[in-house]
């Protein structure tokens, strides 16, 4: 008889070094518009969404590269 | 850099901050295809988008080397300085 979780566990796909490690899940909250930047405001912060302004900001106890 | 230049790169960089904001509208867009808010936004943008780009051209030759505009006589588009040769 068919059986549909075996049949789902066995075709799941599992890492090379980690047999038992499984495939990740991704979750994010979908995005509703409030508030957008002035055009000028939105191109110097790189987007027009006050909710995504994250600049980034070296790591000062970072090891610096060449 | 004289004044007229200072004026063109104000114009090009007001073309390109309205550029930035229909391109990010695009993007909520094609995840949010029936979001009212953000298709007027974005139809709004677009219309101030192209009044910026006509009064460009207008005073300051194509922005665009084929498509996008006519060219009076003779073919402007090799006018110089071409638009990535303003200094802002």
């Amino acid at each position: 008889m068919f059986n549909p979780r075996k049949e789902i566990d066995f075709m799941e796909p599992t890492g090379a070094c980690f047999p038992q490690a499984r495939l990740s899940e991704a979750w994010t909250p979908y995005q509703m518009i409030g508030m957008i930047f002035d055009p000028p405001i939105g191109l110097f912060h790189g987007t027009i969404f006050p909710e995504l302004v994250r600049p980034y900001m070296p790591n000062p106890n970072a090891p610096e590269w060449y | 850099m004289n004044k007229k230049m200072s004026q063109q790169a104000k114009m090009l960089k007001e073309i390109m901050s309205y550029e930035f904001t229909a391109v990010d509208l695009n993007l909520y867009l094609d995840t949010h295809p029936c979001d009212m808010k953000a298709l007027a936004e974005y139809n709004c943008v677009t219309h101030q988008l192209d009044i910026l780009k006509r009064a460009y051209e207008q005073c300051y030759g194509p922005l665009a080397a084929f498509g996008s505009t006519p060219s009076q006589f003779p073919w402007m588009w090799i006018d110089e300085p071409w638009p990535w040769e303003v200094e802002f």
